[in-house]
C-alpha cells in the first residue's frame, strides 16, 4: 500500500468523522455562533445607537467578538478523543500525528469559524460598518479565525483534563498579533489604503502557524502521556 | 516478533513491576494476568510507546528472521480500556472510521458485522447499544485488517458466554493466519497461551 495515500486516507477519515460528529451534536456549531451574536449585540446596547460612534468601532467589535467566540468553541476539541481512547490510536498509528491534528482543527474551523464569518456579515449591518470594507472584513476574518482555531487547539491540548478557562488564559495573549493585523487591515480598508501587505503578513503567520502550531499541539498532548 | 528483557517501570518512586521477561512469536498468544493496579495496562502502553519512561529492553522484529530487530513497534493493534466507540456514530460508522476499517469496503464491514453478531444494528446509534454490543463492535475492528500483533486490554469484560466463545474462536482463527495476541486479564482464560502472573511473578 502506498504510504502517502495512507496518510491522506487517515486525514479524510478524521475529517469525515469529526464533521459527522459535529453536525449530530448541534451545540458545537450553534454555541459559538450564538455567543458571537450576543456579544456583538451588547455593544450597541451599551454604547447607544449613535451611527458615527458604532461605525468607527464596528470593525474592532466584530474582530474581538470573533476571536473570543472561536476560542470558546475550540476548548473541548481533544477532550472526547482523549477520554475514549481514540487519541491513543492516533499515536500508535504510523502516520504523522500532526496531520491528524490539522484535520481536527480544519474541521473545527469549518464548523465553528465559517458560521462566525457569516454572522459577522449580518452584524456588520447593524453596527453600520462602512459598506466598502465588507470584503476586507471577510478576508481578514477568514485567516484570523483559522489562526485562532490553531492557537486554541494548542491551548486545549495544554489544558487537557484541566479547567476550560485555563486554555483561554494561555491562548489569549498569543492572539494579540492576529488581532493587531486584523484591525490594521480594517483601518487601512476604511481609510481606502492598500491593505494587501497586512493580508500577506497574516498569510505568512498562517503558513508558519499551520505546521508549527500543529507540531506544538502534538507535543502538548504528549505531555498528558507523562 | 517481540522480545522483552528485564522490563521495569516506576511511577512516582513506586515500582509497578520489575524483571518482566517475555517473548512473542508469530501466531503466539501471551496473557498477562494480574489484579487491579498490578500494571497490566502499563505494560501494554509501554510497549506502544505511550509511556516513555521505563528501563529494560524491548526488541521488535518485523521480518521473519528475528535477528533483524527494530527499535519501534510496527503494525500493532491496540484496544485499551476505553474502546473508542463514539456514542453519536452508528455501529457501521464506528467500524468504518477506525484504524483498521478506513480502507474496508461496505461488503467487508457487513461480513465482519455478521461474524460478531451486530448485523442487526449496523445503522443504530452506538448510544442506543449495550456495553456488550459496543464491545462486539470493538471486536469487529480486529477483523477488518490483519495486524501482526494485537494488544488487548481486558477484552473479555462486559461480554456474555457467547461473546467470550466468539473471542476465543476469532483468536484461534487469527493465530492460524499468523497474528499474535497479547492479552491482559484478571484471571486466566481458556486460550492456548503462555501466561505471566504479574502479582506473584511466577512464570508458568
Amino acid at each position: 500500500m502506498n504510504d502517502r495515500n495512507n496518510t491522506l486516507d487517515w486525514f479524510m477519515l478524521v475529517m469525515r468523522r469529526d464533521l459527522i460528529l459535529s453536525f449530530r451534536r448541534s451545540a458545537t456549531y450553534l454555541t459559538p455562533l450564538i455567543f458571537f451574536l450576543i456579544v456583538v449585540t451588547f455593544f450597541p446596547l451599551a454604547l447607544g445607537p449613535s451611527q458615527s460612534l458604532l461605525s468607527s468601532l464596528a470593525a474592532g467589535i466584530i474582530w474581538i467578538s470573533a476571536l473570543l467566540s472561536s476560542l470558546l468553541a475550540v476548548e473541548g476539541i481533544f477532550s472526547e478523543d482523549y477520554q475514549d481512547g481514540t487519541m491513543d490510536q492516533y499515536f500508535i498509528s504510523t502516520e504523522p500525528v500532526f496531520v491528524l491534528i490539522f484535520a481536527k482543527v480544519l474541521c473545527h474551523w469549518l464548523v465553528c469559524g465559517a458560521p462566525i464569518i457569516l454572522a459577522s456579515i449580518i452584524s456588520s449591518l447593524f453596527l453600520y460598518l462602512p459598506s466598502g470594507v465588507l470584503f476586507a472584513l471577510i478576508e481578514s476574518l477568514l485567516m484570523g479565525t483559522f489562526f485562532m482555531s490553531l492557537l486554541g487547539a494548542l491551548g486545549a491540548a495544554l489544558a487537557l483534563g484541566r479547567s476550560a478557562i485555563l486554555s483561554a488564559i494561555i491562548v489569549l495573549p498569543f492572539s494579540i498579533p492576529t488581532l493587531l493585523m486584523g484591525t490594521a487591515i480594517m483601518t487601512a480598508a476604511i481609510n481606502q489604503q492598500d491593505y494587501s501587505g497586512f493580508l500577506s503578513i497574516m498569510g505568512a503567520m498562517l503558513a508558519i502557524g499551520i505546521p508549527g502550531l500543529c507540531l506544538l499541539t502534538v507535543e502538548a498532548i504528549k505531555l498528558n502521556y507523562e | 516478533m517481540l522480545k522483552v528483557v528485564n522490563l521495569e517501570c516506576h511511577r512516582s518512586d513506586e515500582v509497578i513491576f520489575k524483571d518482566l521477561n517475555f517473548k512473542i512469536d508469530r501466531g503466539d498468544n501471551l496473557e498477562i494476568i494480574g489484579s487491579n493496579g498490578s500494571g497490566k495496562t502499563t505494560v501494554l502502553r509501554l510497549l506502544l510507546g505511550l509511556i516513555p519512561s521505563f528501563s529494560g529492553e524491548i526488541h521488535w522484529s518485523t521480518s521473519q528472521d528475528s535477528s533483524k530487530s527494530e527499535e519501534n513497534y510496527t503494525s500493532c493493534f491496540y484496544q485499551g480500556h476505553q474502546i473508542g466507540i463514539k456514542p453519536l456514530l452508528t455501529a457501521y460508522e464506528n467500524l468504518k472510521f477506525s484504524t483498521s476499517g478506513f480502507n474496508s469496503s461496505d461488503d467487508e464491514i457487513a461480513l465482519v458485522a455478521k461474524r460478531v453478531g451486530i448485523e442487526g444494528f449496523l445503522n443504530r446509534r452506538s448510544s442506543d447499544l449495550s456495553a456488550g454490543q459496543k464491545k462486539r463492535i470493538a471486536i469487529g475492528r480486529w477483523l477488518l485488517k490483519d495486524f501482526n500483533l494485537y494488544l488487548l486490554d481486558e477484552p473479555f469484560t462486559a461480554l456474555d458466554d457467547k461473546g467470550v466463545k466468539l473471542i476465543e474462536d476469532i483468536i484461534a482463527e487469527m493465530n492460524s493466519r499468523g497474528s499474535s495476541f497479547l492479552i491482559t486479564g484478571h484471571r486466566p482464560s481458556r486460550l492456548k497461551s503462555h501466561k505471566i502472573y504479574l502479582d506473584q511473578k511466577n512464570e508458568r
